[in-house]
């Protein structure tokens, strides 16, 4: 009997050492994929895998870019996953992805967090794309045309200012705002926040609802009467009114088109990026599957999924 | 008494031995996880101290408010409000399987109660959103559908297979010779049930109690569709009909978008860390309550 009670000590030892040995020993290991890799063969990269993760705006674009290009190459194996741009570069300076799909530029936290970490961010322009400000046809019933506001109004209505959207604007209902925004690591946020409410000094107020994703944006707007949130231009659809928008009350006031975002009028636009921990190695799957994106064909499916291409598509 | 060889680690044969290693794991397991979560929350606290974060009163990571008790607040009020709903439906269905129903007609209740919670959180978190959200917009005439009372209701139909299921199983193990002697003396089958059996149950009764209680506080994705993901108190403090916000749906809301090793990332494992403390008090208190159970009348 005492030899398994001493037996059943040392297994359980062991297994408690696996476990602590394990989570001392994961940076070492992890330390080694950084190591590079001469792709001088050209088969050499199509036996790769490759980890996308990040912004849900570009999710579309990554998503459907992966699908074509291990249509290609069918050895080839990318992962693409959505979770925010935060998500991305985080992931990325952690060295858990090998590219981050992001709608903004990376904050001073990350720049920091980075540099910290020996990682440099590269940043890949692959496209353009609007915030569209959108709200419930109930707001919009009495008017004639579209609803037409300033950037200011819009961050007023955000922060509060305006209670009800009788104080907007004559002939708008006098109902309650209800207000949705996105959570603090989206792109869309953050690109929102630059444009409606950081000129202002003003802030989102407290009773605003957040919500996980662009698609929960729209379904919330939908289902919820005298509501106003904001979505990529590319998730713009469905049974929402978007807002005609201007920099100044005298206007022109814009529509959130492909049209007006392309031209550069539309003032809520920007750049969305794939970010990489230095200039990729040429010839990798990494330096191979962003050349696709910004390729002709990668652009063209950049327009099919309602953003707005940068590159040349023929 | 002489204590003699310690045999504490002796298990009669091998699958003793082995069956122990595999207990062991788990337990290894869950020491793990709350030195992690606390390794990563107690940053938060130093750094924001205790009451701060704990009883600050705005929450809004965006620009950097980091007050945990709109969401503390947030998940008690959807828990108190979802066991209102869940206890009475819960308990009465329990004495009705163990005392009143025929054994054909409780030998299909009981697997179908059984069957709701093994509907997946997100089915009923995807119910309420589509479905019971608008309603609610629609019959209260509220600016929004998704509030405290939304989360409430979808939390209690997750919690009442937990009641029932426990509470049944006490009552009906209550012996039988308390019912008859009661029914000897001349009180009705009510009469027994209410000063006899749910007394003599009472202990586990109040632990399933305790269970349902364990379970709704640590929901996450239903309560995140559902509950609107606003961080306030609502005005009255007991207003139903406005949207909150819980430590679980801020865990997961912001879980993906955190930049490793931030203040923010602490400040989620510190939400976890408390969402952990209250499970435990309550596990431990619901432990408490099962070991009483059903041991003889207390009236």
């Amino acid at each position: 009997m005492g030899k398994a009670g001493i037996l059943t000590v040392a297994i359980v030892t062991f297994i408690i050492g696996l476990f602590s040995g394990s989570f001392a020993l994961a940076p070492l290991l992890s330390a080694n994929r950084g190591s590079t890799y001469a792709y001088s063969e050209d088969s050499l990269w199509r036996t790769d895998s490759i980890r996308v993760v990040g912004s849900t705006t570009v999710l579309p674009i990554a998503n459907a870019c992966a699908l074509r290009f291990t249509e290609l190459y069918n050895t080839t194996n990318i992962i693409i996953e959505g979770g925010g741009s935060g998500r991305g570069y985080s992931e990325l300076i952690g060295g858990l992805c090998d590219i981050a799909d992001a709608s903004r530029e990376p904050k001073q936290s990350e720049l920091e967090n980075a540099k910290q970490n020996g990682v440099t961010l590269i940043l890949h322009e692959i496209a353009i794309d609007g915030i569209a400000i959108i709200v419930h046809p109930s707001v919009t019933q009495n008017l004639n045309g579209p609803l037409n506001l300033t950037l200011e109004e819009i961050g007023k209505i955000f922060a509060g200012v305006y209670s009800k959207w009788s104080e907007v604007r004559e002939g708008l209902p006098d109902k309650e705002i209800v207000v949705f925004v996105r959570e603090h690591g989206s792109g869309t946020r953050a690109t929102f926040e630059e444009f409606c409410m950081e000129p202002f000094g003003l802030k989102v107020k407290t009773g605003a609802s957040e919500v996980p994703s662009n698609p929960a944006m729209r379904q919330s707007v939908e289902q919820t009467p005298y509501s106003i949130g904001y979505v990529g231009l590319g998730f713009l659809s469905g049974n929402v009114e978007a807002v005609h928008v201007a920099e100044q009350s005298s206007g022109p006031f814009y529509a959130p088109t492909y049209e007006n975002v392309k031209d550069g009028v539309y003032p809520l636009s920007r750049y969305l990026y794939m970010v990489t921990d230095g200039i990729p190695e040429s010839g990798s799957l990494t330096d191979r599957f962003i050349d696709f994106v910004k390729s002709p064909e990668g652009q063209r499916i950049v327009e099919q999924c309602g953003y707005i291409a940068i590159y040349p598509k023929e | 008494m002489r204590l003699k060889h310690p045999k504490f680690l002796c298990f009669k044969d091998k699958a003793g031995s082995f069956s122990f290693i595999l207990a062991s794991i788990s337990i290894i397991i869950l020491f793990l996880i709350i030195v992690f979560v606390l390794n990563e929350g107690i940053p938060a606290f130093i750094e924001l101290g205790f009451s701060n974060f704990l009883f600050g009163h705005r929450w809004s990571p965006y620009y950097g408010d980091f007050g945990a008790f709109p969401l503390l607040y947030g998940s008690i009020l959807i828990v108190l409000g979802s066991l209102a709903i869940s206890v009475p439906l819960g308990v009465f269905t329990a004495i009705f399987l163990a005392e009143y129903s025929p054994r054909w007609l409780s030998n299909i209740l009981k697997p179908v109660i059984e069957l709701l919670a093994a509907i997946p959180s997100i089915i009923y978190g995807f119910f309420g959103f589509m479905f019971l959200a608008p309603k609610i917009m629609e019959f209260l005439d509220v600016s929004m559908g998704k509030v405290a009372l939304t989360a409430s209701i979808i939390l209690s139909m997750m919690t009442v297979p937990t009641i029932v299921s426990i509470s049944s199983e006490v009552i009906a193990s209550v012996p039988k010779e308390y019912r008859k002697a009661s029914l000897a003396l001349g009180a009705t089958k009510w009469q027994t049930i209410k000063s006899m059996v749910l007394p003599a149950a009472k202990p586990g009764v109040i632990a399933s109690l305790l269970l349902a209680f364990g379970r709704a506080i640590g929901e996450t994705v239903a309560v995140l569709m559902v509950c609107g993901c606003v961080p306030q108190i609502p005005s009255p403090p007991w207003n139903y009909l406005e949207p909150v916000h819980t430590l679980t749906a801020a865990i997961a809301l912001d879980m993906g978008e955190v930049s490793w090793g931030s203040l923010h990332y602490h400040v989620l494992f510190g939400l976890g860390a408390i969402l952990l403390v209250i499970t435990f008090i309550v596990n431990m208190i619901a432990d408490f309550f099962i070991k009483k159970a059903p041991r003889g009348v207390q009236i």
